[in-house]
């Protein structure tokens, strides 16, 4: 069949539809919290607004921008290095079958260690600070990385390689022009998945070895005064910003380059 | 074949064994095979799918090994893929990626910008996709895609392109389109092309050459070239006898339901000189060539009839004369003639335009020859001629409509070896025959190219004609006789032919001067005309004319010779002359039962050259003369002519020249008389 892309001209009323949708169940969700605390007449778990307050009283004191700050500067540094590193030894294992034999099982046992259970290996190499949650970042992300840089080499559709070996590319011709721009698209899936497991980990290494961070301030506002609205204002943040992430890197999926890698035509 | 010089190609006894888990299971899929490829050559190689035709192309293109053999280019063993020569692939190899401008230029990245530009921007408007450079792949169609890739292809200024059922994936009228596309583009750029496909069509539509593979492991089964011109009509003959060449040589049968009778059918499987299209080609599919047809279909003889005419012709009536019954009847069209919409014969009338006095010639059987009917046929020439084309057809012939035989075409020892044929579409093809037979009527395809045509200036006539609805023909007896009026002008006369129940063909007959001086049009001449003979003109006047007035020349004429080696001429394509006594039909299929009796026999005696026809020559010409002879004489004296029919001894030998009874008689006594009582009265 022929592939046709249609451009979706996004109605208004599709849009208006798009955010209204999702609003109106977070504040069902949120009336059903209001109206499930009040009910059980908890003095400990917050109310929606409660939470609210807590937020409003941490941005006053201006630890909110500086945790949140804290936590993205660890995630940068852990995601960036896996990434830094992931790519290039995902697409090399891909490529050259020798090494992805003799290295794909150690990858393999790595890979399902939760990250938590390096925390204490973390503390004693790195001591408590900024350095051991990064580098329990970096664990958590750059197997996903790697992962799907070696099946995106992997999966090239046999035709582009034979197309370029035809045209008689160098060797960095063929990886400038055919390997790189081939295994965008996947790369980029690995990189989302990634960004979003380092998210998810940041919280647990900041619970344990520093004194920063939307980690921190979960476990400091529950240890120092069973503060639960911050302990959930913590959460909430968390989970916007990792929304916030999500909606960064798929930017990256709309690019003409590499839009082809994603399924998104019609039909074909 | 090309020679191994000219190879740029050469595969030589390629092998390719698959292995499998154990050496009994590994898997042959090609068997030494051996072909080249000539520069500039457009090759395709069909086979049954998983015949490995892929897999050959891929190790020619050298990205696979052969298990053994070997592929050269150029005199260099090919161990790797080059860009030389491209391979486009089955699945699409456009890059996704890259918008069509980078792909089409892909192989162009050691040029300077400006140079890319251009090169790009030539191709991407050969293939059609000018103003679709800034677009991604996945914005094209499956068939723009494939565009792309060509034109990625072409712009690396390959030798030779790969092509490996590149449009497999296509749906059938976009193929259609991208099969024109890459001729036309293949002319233009030359470039060597082997082409893989399943599709023999489309190997037919496109190669010179098809190599045929078997099942696997493969083999090549048959090379067959093919010679002919392009763009290719796939209604053609040509184009159908290769196709099913190549559908036998693959053990398939092309024809699926076939409704031609089983004998034409039958005929047709019979095996055949690979090299030509029909033993013989007639030329002209009016009463001539599908006489000839005829006989020939009913001997098993393969011949093919090119029909100008796709559409019923123009409305023209005509006269026959007895001796066609004979001819009508051994063809076995009699009974349909009989059936059909004709008005019956039964004799002849002249009368001249001062006195209404009939001079009345009654048909005979004529039962040495067979024929019991005493009477012939009035016909409409649009549904007679289709008739008798159709009857050819169902007697074996092969009638290509729509097509103009542009020549005759002759081999380097002068022998006719085949017709150059051009379609309504303007395509043009040589169809080759052992014996090319010229029916093609006045327009005389092989007296004007071998100039054999020689005026006769003694009948040098005009016709203008009707049809008339609701004429009064006369009194009853005669009625539905042809009825000759001769005017007061010398050489002038008018016929009256009925051609059905109410329509009758009216048309005044004159020397062409009286016509050209006149500045008239064909009313005005028709009725000036008719005015010499008032009581005809009256029953005209009260009728009603059913079309426009036509008026055609009846130059007559003479070709020098009737045969040549390989060649007839029959009909009109022979000899023309003046129509005043219906001889036209009769010259035609009597010259059509001759000329298929000579065609036969020296089919069968293996020899079509000028000495095989020489008899046929004779007795067409002796009898031609003797029809030319008694219209001059006639003409010379008509009073003479008249005075004849009144006397029964004169009527009957009259009648034998009437009835048609011209070609194979020792003598016609009446020509005879003619020349002494004309003579005489001339002298006197």
């Amino acid at each position: 069949m022929t592939t046709v892309a249609i451009p979706r001209a996004p109605r208004a009323g599709a849009i208006a539809m798009a955010w209204a949708l999702p609003l109106l169940v977070a504040a069902l969700l949120l009336v059903v919290w209001h109206v499930a605390v009040r009910a059980s007449g908890t003095k400990i778990f917050p109310a929606p607004l409660d939470v609210a307050q807590g937020m409003i009283q941490l941005a006053r004191q201006g630890l909110l921008l500086k945790y949140v700050v804290a936590s993205l500067f660890r995630v940068t540094m852990g995601f960036t290095l896996a990434a830094l590193i992931g790519i290039p030894v995902g697409l090399a294992l891909g490529w050259f079958r020798p090494w992805f034999v003799a290295f794909n099982p150690l990858i393999q046992v790595f890979r399902p260690i939760s990250p938590i259970a390096w925390i204490p290996v973390a503390i004693l190499w790195f001591g408590v600070d900024d350095r051991a949650p990064i580098f329990l970042i970096f664990l958590a992300s750059v197997f996903p990385i790697i992962v799907s840089a070696i099946a995106a080499v992997q999966n090239i559709q046999p035709v582009y390689m034979r197309a370029a070996r035809n045209f008689g590319l160098t060797r960095t011709a063929l990886f400038r022009h055919v390997i790189l721009p081939a295994t965008l698209p996947q790369v980029i899936t690995g990189i989302r998945i990634a960004l979003g497991i380092a998210w998810l980990v940041v919280v647990a290494a900041e619970m344990i070895a520093v004194n920063s961070g939307l980690g921190y301030l979960i476990i400091d506002a529950r240890n120092a005064g069973k503060r639960y609205d911050l302990v959930v204002a913590g959460m909430v943040i968390i989970g916007l910003i990792g929304l916030a992430l999500d909606l960064l890197v798929r930017r990256l999926e709309q690019f003409d380059e590499v839009r082809w890698g994603y399924g998104n035509e019609v039909s074909r | 074949m090309k020679s191994a010089a000219d190879a740029l190609i050469q595969v030589r006894g390629v092998s390719m064994l698959f292995p499998g888990k154990t050496p009994s299971s590994s898997i042959s899929v090609l068997d030494d095979i051996s072909f080249d490829v000539a520069q500039g050559e457009f090759v395709c190689v069909v086979g049954p799918s998983g015949c490995g035709k892929s897999t050959l192309l891929n190790i020619v293109a050298g990205f696979l090994p052969p298990t053994s053999g070997s592929v050269t280019v150029e005199n260099q063993t090919v161990t790797g893929p080059d860009r030389r020569r491209i391979f486009v692939f089955q699945e699409n190899g456009v890059f996704p990626w890259l918008t069509v401008r980078k792909n089409v230029g892909f192989g162009l990245r050691d040029r300077s910008e400006a140079e890319q530009r251009a090169i790009v921007d030539r191709y991407l408007e050969m293939v059609g996709l000018t103003g679709f450079d800034g677009a991604y792949p996945r914005e094209l169609s499956g068939g723009m895609k494939q565009r792309v890739e060509i034109a990625r292809a072409l712009a690396a200024s390959p030798d030779s392109i790969y092509m490996d059922e590149p449009f497999g994936a296509l749906d059938f009228l976009t193929r259609l389109k991208m099969r024109s596309d890459l001729i036309r583009i293949w002319q233009h750029e030359r470039k060597t092309i082997l082409f893989v496909t399943h599709d023999i069509d489309e190997a037919v539509q496109l190669a010179d050459r098809v190599i045929v593979m078997s099942q696997r492991p493969s083999t090549v089964r048959v090379m067959v070239p093919i010679d002919l011109p392009r763009p290719r009509d796939i209604d053609s003959l040509a184009y159908i006898t290769v196709r099913e060449r190549i559908f036998e040589s693959i053990g398939v049968s092309a024809k699926i339901g076939e409704a031609a009778p089983e004998t034409a059918a039958a005929r047709r499987k019979r095996p055949r000189d690979e090299s030509r299209d029909a033993d013989v080609i007639v030329v002209g599919g009016g009463p001539a060539g599908a006489i000839v047809g005829s006989y020939l279909g009913a001997a098993g003889v393969d011949h093919v009839i090119l029909d100008k005419a796709m559409h019923p012709r123009p409305h023209v009536g005509e006269s026959l004369i007895c001796s066609t019954t004979r001819v009508f009847d051994d063809i076995g069209v009699l009974p349909a003639i009989e059936q059909g919409p004709f008005v019956r014969k039964y004799g002849v009338t002249w009368t001249r335009w001062h006195d209404s006095t009939a001079h009345v010639l009654k048909f005979r059987a004529i039962p040495h020859l067979g024929v019991v009917q005493d009477y012939t046929y009035h016909v409409d020439r649009g549904r007679f001629d289709r008739l008798l084309l159709d009857h050819a057809r169902s007697r074996g012939s092969r009638v290509l409509e729509g097509t103009t035989a542009a020549g005759v075409v002759f081999d380097d020892d002068g022998a006719a070896a085949g017709v150059r044929v051009r379609t309504d579409d303007g395509t043009e093809r040589v169809l080759r025959s052992r014996l090319v037979i010229d029916a093609s009527g006045r327009a005389g395809l092989l007296g004007s190219q071998l100039k054999l045509k020689r005026p006769d200036p003694m009948f040098d006539q005009f016709a203008v004609h009707n049809w008339f609805e609701g004429l009064d023909r006369g009194p009853a007896p005669t009625a539905d006789y042809l009825q000759i009026r001769l005017l007061p002008t010398p050489r002038s006369w008018v016929w009256q032919i009925p051609i059905s129940a109410d329509v009758t063909s009216v048309g005044v007959v004159t020397r062409r001067d009286d016509f050209v001086e006149g500045h008239e049009s064909p009313a005005e001449s028709f009725a000036r005309h008719l005015l010499a003979d008032p009581e005809l003109a009256a029953r005209v006047a009260k009728s009603r004319p059913l079309h426009d007035f036509v008026r055609e020349g009846n130059y007559s004429y003479a070709m020098d010779r009737f045969a040549g080696n390989g060649w007839l001429l029959v009909g009109d394509a022979a000899r023309f002359i003046d129509p005043i006594f219906s001889s036209g039909v009769s010259v035609a299929a009597e010259s059509a039962r001759l000329a298929a009796a000579a065609a036969i026999s020296a089919l069968r005696d293996g020899s079509v050259e000028a000495p095989a026809f020489a008899s046929y020559e004779a007795t067409l010409g002796r009898g031609l003369e003797r029809w030319r002879e008694f219209v001059q004489l006639y003409y010379q004296l008509p009073e003479a002519f008249l005075e004849m029919l009144d006397t029964e001894d004169g009527r009957s030998g009259l009648r034998q020249v009437l009835q048609g009874e011209v070609f194979e008689v020792p003598a016609v006594p009446i020509l005879d008389r003619m020349r002494q009582t004309i003579g005489a009265a001339a002298s006197a």
